[in-house]
């Protein structure tokens, strides 16, 4: 939505509403940078070292292309919450397990070398979710859920009004992100 | 003389209800709410966030979850945008017989569920009403749909329905405010399935969003939906059915209205002499200080469970099993809907096309079975809810790739999908039911409900119906790759449909309410939330409470008014 058309409705709200919103929805409709506010880790668990490694292997999965790409919508800041506050200890040890097994060389290695480090990862065969699967689902959830994935990369209406059921897909001319 | 003229206890869907009705027809209406106050709009803390202003991107902290949530986690509605609308679990416990899990799903503040309802809004019709009475489960209902038709159009024009009159004689047509639209793989399916399938029907799901709001509507402060289908974190445009948007707006601005919340409904005081209950025993949720509010009718409007804990609390001399429980049924036969069965697949074609909105319904497939007498292996029916849509992005997590190329395969978005999920009738049993706990008490001193019910042999036969059925619809239908699914775990509960505690029935030997939702042993209380229904049928039930609540308020009003009550 432009910034005329995020006022106006605003302003139509406003009036039927005699004024009276909720905080989040004045905010909501006002806003319209393509930004990541800081993610708070209450319980940081990765080294500078490691926090690096993973914003190198997320930027590597999502790469700035014509949009920013997974270090600009601060994946691993988004991984860093996930492993500190949300995992409960036995999930946060395998995870810490798999990243200190990904090759010391990473970090100095060219793109070429970096893309045939994560590929082998990616084919490794495994009844349980491998490492890397749990990475990279992590790293499209805080890309994808990024104001920078949801709404630069992809498309994202907070108030999308009448629902069309049908139209043709140059009309919205990106997946919607949710 | 007593303090009021009516007491509403609760003031959720049928609370918010029962409390218009009263006071637009002169009544001094008190409204008791055990949880806090929720302002409509500005207590709507999670309205209009983005995921990415949440740390977890809407997931509530799964540490607070697991912990003060263990059962409330399981409701798909429970979300951090929403979270606080749904109750701490270690404040408000229960107990559950052992091997019998059931989830109670609630939310205790003012509005109630009726803030975080899935707004599906369908009448009941004959078939659902004769049910019983035909195949010999449960008793029969004492009421017709010719006795309730006129409060389903009273209710639907209020509340605001969307839906299309599809004329079909399994689920009676309404009075409805303009459709929301199919989209192009449901129109096609739709079409597909009327060639197919006498009696199948694929219609858009009927919901309590105004899509053309009336007069009354906008005079209310309320709006045309967005399509956000944000809904349960509430709504500022007022564009869904809740207690705040609609019912306790309409009440209060008749100047009859008096809402107090923090006030936890301990029991009803019942006086032999008179025959009548006399008021509400309540205790301050903070203080755990005691109050008597006395009226001349009371209607009980605390959701199932919650009422039924009430009732059951309510002991006296004249009523040593619990209020007005001289038929012994109080507690019996709970039922939920059959839920967590269903079936989808891929379509192909239509990848130029796409949509606009989060389209705030799906569609609905009316029951079709045992429409014309007894014709499959189980009793009663079901119907589907579901919808199409194409795959984005969290579908495609666990495929293998990465770089460049694989950021820009997401723009685009994947096949179209197709997904139905059945909701089931569940047949009443007396073995399924709510008790008091003998010892154990919340932190106001009440008895903890003991809830034991579990799915019995046609609830089951008819879930695993339910996909069989489905699986081959969608292959009929022309789906690619369907998948059916059935959760064993899913425990009753889940539909977040409980009901049938205090039916109603003819005879006050088997049933607790008379026709008009009047207690049999006690004229002037009313029970109007899901206790009441004497069948479950398998459509949602909300609406039903709000025409049933509507009709009993009429006829208390008329009998107040002939000095009866």
């Amino acid at each position: 939505m432009d910034e005329i058309n995020r006022r106006k409705l605003l302003k139509n709200v406003a009036i039927m509403t005699g004024g009276a919103l909720s905080a989040n929805v004045i905010a909501g409709v006002m806003s319209g940078a393509f930004a990541q506010d800081a993610i708070n880790v209450d319980n940081p668990v990765f080294t500078a070292d490691q926090l690096e490694l993973v914003a190198e292997i997320a930027q590597m999965i999502i790469p700035d292309t014509d949009t920013p790409g997974a270090k600009s919508a601060l994946v691993h800041d988004y991984i860093h919450a996930i492993v500190g506050d949300w995992y409960y200890e036995d999930e946060r040890v395998n995870f810490m397990t798999g990243l200190n097994a990904v090759d010391p060389s990473f970090m100095t290695r060219d793109e070429a070398g970096r893309t045939a480090i994560l590929m082998a990862l990616d084919n490794e065969e495994s009844d349980e979710k491998t490492f890397f699967a749990e990475f990279k689902e992590l790293t499209l959830i805080g890309y994808f859920s990024s104001q920078i994935g949801a709404e630069e990369e992809l498309r994202y209406e907070q108030y999308p009004g009448p629902y069309q059921g049908c139209v043709p897909f140059e009309q919205v001319g990106r997946t919607w992100a949710t | 003389m007593a303090d009021f003229d009516a007491i509403v206890v609760g003031s959720g869907m049928s609370g918010g209800w029962a409390a218009k009705e009263f006071t637009e027809k002169g009544m001094r209406t008190l409204v008791i709410e055990r949880g806090r106050h929720v302002e409509h709009r500005t207590d709507y803390v999670g309205e209009g966030l983005g995921p990415w202003e949440m740390k977890f991107r809407d997931k509530v902290d799964r540490k607070i979850a697991d912990k003060n949530h263990d059962i409330q986690k399981r409701c798909y509605a429970f979300l951090d945008s929403t979270k606080q609308f749904f109750v701490n679990d270690l404040d408000h416990p229960y107990s559950q017989e052992e091997g019998k899990p059931f989830s109670w799903i609630r939310g205790y503040h003012l509005g109630g569920r009726s803030l975080t309802w899935h707004r599906q809004s369908y009448r009941l019709g004959d078939l659902d009403f004769g049910a019983n009475k035909r195949d010999g489960h449960g008793i029969d209902w004492p009421v017709r749909y010719a006795d309730i038709k006129k409060w389903y159009d009273h209710v639907e024009t209020f509340a605001g329905i969307t839906g299309n009159n599809d004329g079909l004689s399994q689920l009676p047509d309404g009075k409805f405010q303009p459709p929301m639209e199919l989209n192009c793989v449901e129109k096609v399916i739709k079409e597909r399935m009327e060639e197919l399938y006498e009696h199948r029907r694929l219609i858009i799901g009927r919901a309590a969003h105004l899509t053309k709001p009336t007069e009354e509507q906008l005079e209310l402060g309320r709006g045309t939906c967005q399509n956000r289908d944000q809904c349960q974190r509430g709504c500022s445009f007022g564009a869904y059915f809740s207690s705040q948007s609609a019912t306790l707006p309409a009440a209060k601005r008749t100047g009859n209205l008096t809402v107090v919340t923090d006030s936890i409904a301990h029991s009803l005081i019942y006086d032999p002499k008179t025959k009548r209950a006399t008021g509400v025993r309540v205790i301050d949720a903070h203080s755990k200080q005691g109050k008597t509010y006395t009226a001349k009718v009371i209607f009980m409007c605390a959701s199932t469970l919650g009422t039924t804990q009430i009732m059951l609390n309510s002991t006296s001399e004249h009523f040593k099993n619990g209020f007005a429980n001289s038929s012994g049924v109080l507690g019996h036969h709970i039922m939920d809907h059959l839920y967590a069965q269903g079936a989808s697949g891929d379509f192909d074609g239509f990848e130029d096309r796409y949509y606009i909105g989060r389209r705030a319904t799906g569609i609905y497939i009316p029951r079709y079975q045992n429409l014309n007498g007894q014709e499959e292996e189980y009793y009663r029916g079901y119907g589907f809810q579901g919808g199409a849509s194409r795959v984005e992005w969290r579908d495609r997590i666990g495929e293998k790739g990465f770089g460049a190329d694989f950021k820009e395969s997401f723009k685009t978005p994947g096949k179209w999908q197709f997904n139905i999920g059945g909701f089931g009738e569940m047949l009443p049993d007396f073995k399924n039911h709510a008790r008091l706990h003998k010892t154990k008490k919340d932190k106001w001193g009440i008895p903890l409900l003991h809830v034991d019910c579990e799915y019995g042999e046609n609830d089951w036969k008819m879930r695993r119906a339910i996909v069989k059925d489905s699986v081959q619809m969608l292959k009929d239908l022309g789906l690619k790759n369907v998948q059916g699914y059935l959760n064993e775990n899913a425990a009753p509960g889940i539909g977040i449909h409980e009901m049938g505690t205090a039916r109603m029935g003819h005879d006050p030997k088997t049933s607790v309410l008379n026709k008009f939702n009047q207690c049999h042993d006690v004229d002037n209380v009313f029970i109007t939330d899901g206790s009441f229904m004497t069948s479950s049928a398998c459509q949602n039930p909300s609406l039903s409470y709000m025409a049933f609540t509507a009709r009993a308020v009429d006829y208390a009003v008329t009998q107040i008014k002939a000095n009866l009550l």
